[in-house]
This record gives C-alpha cells, sequence and structure tokens, in this order.
C-alpha cells in the first residue's frame, strides 16, 4: 500500500478525506435545515405534514443528521487526514478506505429513509432498525481495521494523542452499538425488531448508550480533532502534553458511568441514580483539562486570535465546551434535575454543546483542511469566515438563552401549586407561555443554518481556486504575512 | 452485598479507580519524562519530514 519511498514526502491518501469532507459539508446543511424546520413546527403545529413528515419523524432525520451525518462524516475526514500527518504514512488499504466512506453514508440514507416511512426501534439515538444496525456494524469493523492497519505501519515511533481519542471512540462506539441494539427481528422480511432486554434493565442500557454517544461520538472523537487542528492552526504545540494524557484517561474512565443521570426519579434503583449523579460531577474536571488545553495552547500567541477568524472558531468552540460541561454536571445532580427534567432546559443544554462545540470546532477543522486538501493556498474569504463566525454565534446564543428561559419557566409552571394543593396550570397553559420562546428558536437556528450556508460559499469558491484578492491586500501588500505562513507546505 | 475477602465491590472499584488515577498521574510525571512528551506535542508539525 505504500507508495512512497524512504525519501519522499509521505504520499498521503486525500481522496478519501475529501468525499467524507464535502459530505460533511452537505449533511451539515440538511440536518440544520431540517431542525429549522422541526423548531417551526414547534411553533406552528399546522406545519405538520401526515404521515411522512411529522415531528416525530422528522425529529431523528434532525438528530441522526447532524450528530451521524455532519458529525460522523467530520469525524471519519478528520481523523484519516489526521492519523496519516501523525504517523506519516499513507492510510492503510484505499480500497477499504474508500467502503468506510460509501456504507457509512449508505447507512444513514437507509436509517433517514426508515424514519419518514416509520421505520424505528424507538430508541433515542439508536432509532434505526436492525437491518441497518448490522450494516453499521459492518461498516464500522471496518473503519476499526484501517485506522489499526494505519496506525500499525506508523513511522512515528510515538502515538501522537490525538490518535488516542480517535481509537477510544471508534472502539467504544463499537461497543455501544452493539451493547444497545441487542435486537431479536419479528421475522428476516420485516422490519420490525424487540429488544433483548425489556422495563428499567432497557432504559438504563439505552442511555449508557445515549449519554456515551455524548461522550464518546461527541466528545472523545472531537477532542481528537481539536488535539490537532489547535495546535497546528496555532502553529505551537499543546499547552500541556501531559495534561492530555490525564485528562484523556480519566475522562474515558469516568464518562462510561455517567448515564443513570438521565434517569433521575424513575424505577431505576437509587443506588444506581446516584452513581450517575456522582460520575458526572467528576466528569467536569477532566472535560475541563481539555478545554483548558485547547485554550492555553494560545498562551503567549493571544494576538493570533485577533488575526486569524478560524482559529476564533476553534477558541470559541472550546469555550462553549467548557460552557455545556459545567452545565451538564449541575444538570445531573438530583435537586436541580427535578426543575430541568423533560424541560427545553435540556434541549438548550444538548445544543450549546451541538451548535456551540460539535459545530464549531468542525468548521474551523474544515476551514483548516479544505484548502490544503484541495491544493489552495488559503480559502477564497476569511472575511465570509468572520461573517459565518459571528452570525453563528448569535445564532447559538439567542437558542440557548431562549431554551433556559422557557426551560426554567416550563418547570416552574409544572410544580406550581395553588392553595388548594392543586397544580396552579394546566398542560396546556406552559405550552402556550413557550410560544415566543420557540419563535426565538426558530430564529437562533435559522442564523445558524444562514452561517453554514456562507460557508458552502466560501468553499465552493475556495475548491474553484478562486481568491478574494482585495481582502488579501492591504495598501497595496498580499497580507501574506498574516494569513498565509505555512499553508503552501 | 457482593464481597471478595470481605471487602464490598463498591470499595474495590473506588480503590481500583483511584489508584489508576494516582498512577497514572505519578507515570506522567516521571523523572526524565519531560523530554519524551515535549517530542510527542511536536508530532503534528513533521508532517511532510521523511527519514
Amino acid at each position: 500500500m505504500q507508495t512512497s519511498g524512504l525519501n519522499t514526502t509521505p504520499n498521503y491518501n486525500d481522496d478519501v478525506v475529501k468525499l467524507f469532507t464535502l459530505a460533511t459539508i452537505f449533511w451539515g446543511v440538511v440536518g440544520f435545515a431540517a431542525g429549522v424546520f422541526i423548531a417551526l413546527q414547534m411553533a406552528f403545529p399546522d406545519l405538520n405534514i401526515e404521515p411522512y413528515l411529522n415531528f416525530g419523524r422528522l425529529r431523528p432525520v434532525h438528530t441522526s443528521a447532524v450528530i451521524f451525518a455532519f458529525g460522523g462524516n467530520a469525524l471519519f475526514a478528520t481523523s484519516y487526514y489526521i492519523v496519516q500527518r501523525t504517523c506519516r504514512v499513507r492510510l492503510w488499504n484505499d480500497a477499504l478506505a474508500m467502503f468506510t466512506f460509501w456504507g457509512y453514508n449508505f447507512f444513514i440514507v437507509i436509517a433517514a429513509l426508515g424514519y419518514v416511512l416509520g421505520v424505528t426501534q424507538g430508541k433515542e439515538y439508536a432509532e434505526p432498525e436492525w437491518y441497518a444496525d448490522l450494516w453499521l456494524t459492518i461498516v464500522w469493523v471496518v473503519y476499526l481495521l484501517v485506522f489499526l492497519m494505519t496506525l500499525i505501519n506508523r513511522r512515528e515511533p510515538h502515538l501522537y494523542v490525538a490518535n488516542w481519542f480517535f481509537l477510544s471512540f471508534i472502539i467504544t462506539v463499537a461497543v455501544l452499538h452493539l451493547g444497545n441494539n441487542l435486537h431479536i427481528p419479528l421475522e428476516f422480511m420485516n422490519a420490525k425488531s424487540y429488544p433483548v432486554f425489556g422495563g428499567v434493565q432497557s432504559a438504563m442500557i439505552q442511555w449508557w448508550y445515549g449519554h456515551n454517544a455524548v461522550g464518546f461520538f461527541l466528545t472523545a472523537g472531537f477532542l481528537g480533532m481539536m488535539y490537532y487542528f489547535v495546535p497546528k492552526r496555532a502553529e505551537r504545540p499543546v499547552y500541556s502534553y501531559r495534561l492530555s494524557i490525564l485528562h484523556f484517561w480519566s475522562l474515558i474512565f469516568i464518562y462510561i458511568w455517567a448515564g443513570p443521570h438521565h434517569l433521575h426519579y424513575t424505577s431505576l434503583p437509587d443506588w444506581a441514580q446516584t452513581l450517575g449523579m456522582t460520575f458526572s460531577v467528576m466528569l467536569w474536571m477532566p472535560s475541563w483539562g481539555g478545554m483548558i488545553n485547547g485554550v492555553m495552547t494560545l498562551s503567549g500567541a493571544w494576538h493570533k486570535l485577533r488575526e486569524d477568524p478560524v482559529l476564533r472558531f476553534m477558541i470559541i468552540a472550546l469555550a462553549f465546551y467548557g460552557m455545556s460541561t459545567f452545565e451538564g454536571p449541575l444538570m445531573s445532580i438530583r435537586a436541580v434535575n427535578t426543575l430541568s427534567h423533560y424541560t427545553d432546559w435540556t434541549i438548550g443544554h444538548v445544543h450549546s454543546g451541538a451548535l456551540g462545540w460539535v459545530g464549531f470546532i468542525t468548521f474551523g477543522c474544515l476551514y483548516h483542511m479544505v484548502p490544503r486538501l484541495w491544493g489552495r493556498k488559503e480559502l477564497y474569504s476569511l472575511k465570509l469566515v468572520n461573517a459565518h463566525l459571528w452570525i453563528a454565534t448569535v445564532g447559538i446564543v439567542v437558542y440557548i438563552a431562549a431554551m433556559w428561559v422557557s426551560g426554567i419557566m416550563q418547570g416552574l409552571m409544572w410544580r406550581t401549586y395553588d392553595d388548594m394543593g392543586f397544580l396552579q396550570y394546566s398542560f396546556v397553559e406552559s405550552v402556550v407561555a413557550m410560544h415566543p420562546f420557540y419563535l426565538l428558536r426558530v430564529l437562533g437556528g435559522l442564523l445558524y443554518l444562514i452561517g453554514a450556508l456562507i460557508m458552502v460559499y466560501n468553499f465552493y469558491r475556495t475548491i474553484r481556486g478562486d481568491v478574494n484578492y482585495k481582502e488579501f491586500k492591504a495598501d497595496g501588500v498580499p497580507r501574506e504575512d498574516l494569513y498565509l505562513k505555512g499553508a503552501a507546505a | 452485598m457482593s464481597t471478595v475477602l470481605g471487602i464490598p465491590f463498591s470499595i474495590i472499584g473506588l480503590l481500583f479507580f483511584f489508584a489508576f488515577f494516582v498512577l497514572t498521574a505519578f507515570w506522567i510525571y516521571r523523572p526524565g519524562s519531560r523530554k519524551t512528551y515535549d517530542e510527542q506535542a511536536d508530532i503534528p508539525f513533521k508532517e511532510n519530514e521523511h527519514e
């Protein structure tokens, strides 16, 4: 497989990385648009177009499109990009790497088709039925194989920390996927299946899966991206390599126990709820270990933030990561959970992590990778990157602020009693009170979507080979000193 | 409560995790490790290097 000799620059397989990058951008727009549409359905229920496009069917289309299609393709793209460059060896087996691209995206299409047709396991974030699950298992094993074989073939004696994060993400997601999808199909030619476990055991396994999808898919994998692209963009090594090791092991050991906090005040035994809560609170420290390590990489070079909007994306991502990993442990405390559980506060929390951390770190990495993958010196326009950054940031702030107010109001209305001991408000009164916040949420999501469309235009022009010369010259002098350092490498 | 040699599982779990954390911390701060870690932190900047 190795086509480059010892004395030439490594010949990396970037074709497959390009495909995953394009798929990331495509599914991102699809997923954000689906999100805006279902947000509109919450505000205007008449938009529920029965039966294929009602909220219940489109909601998993949105969540799967943003998590598994946008996030998943981004993880494939960056892990393949990073593992080659940190091992200084070509990705193992071109054909199998290409299979992971078509196989993974085929999985997404059959899963999404199932949702609109009403085929679902009914498990949050694990909706695809057994036939799609089996197909994903094959694709994932090939992914593990391609990644591992590349690591084994490496010319760099050490494994860079980003690869540790990616490897833990690939292995743990495999375990979670198999564990939560232990289903028995009704019959061979039937999409319906039933879980092996029932009742509270099934719920516990579902949230062991669900929370570790957050922990390993949306955190460990994206931290792997952070550990490569932040140092690369800042042109300086990570703040503390020791901290990266310590928080890696702490993170993966602690995350796996946090799931029960999704089941406070259910029939799950109290000791299991307390265990989930305790580990969730402990999780605060390793999470902030990663956040501090990323942000402090800029220590002594803060001026780069002023000059480079791509780096700004990454650092704002880390700020949102820090914020949502503080909010999460707080919400997992049972006393807080009595107020927050089942309300919009949870939705706001998820989106500060998803839009702020996962989305922004991905945008930052894409803005760094795209010019390099297509052999361009820099992006078409850095001003458009900045426009994307601020429009999307305002969108997130509007979204999460609306959900905080709406969620806390909703929680308070549900538990207000009158003098006679009756509930003060009916359920529908709380729904009516939330309407203005639903509209604000649409606005926030719309801004985020507009930001992503600006990115699509910027990438289209970049890939075509255009450069906005006006922007790159001040007083007739190209601003290469600011932007183009190291870009030609 | 299940025990091993009279020690409850919960305590064994606690000790295992705590010991793992402490040993990891000691390991990464072992004498002479700074050079290794500094080298490893530089890996992202060697992508176009050849032997």
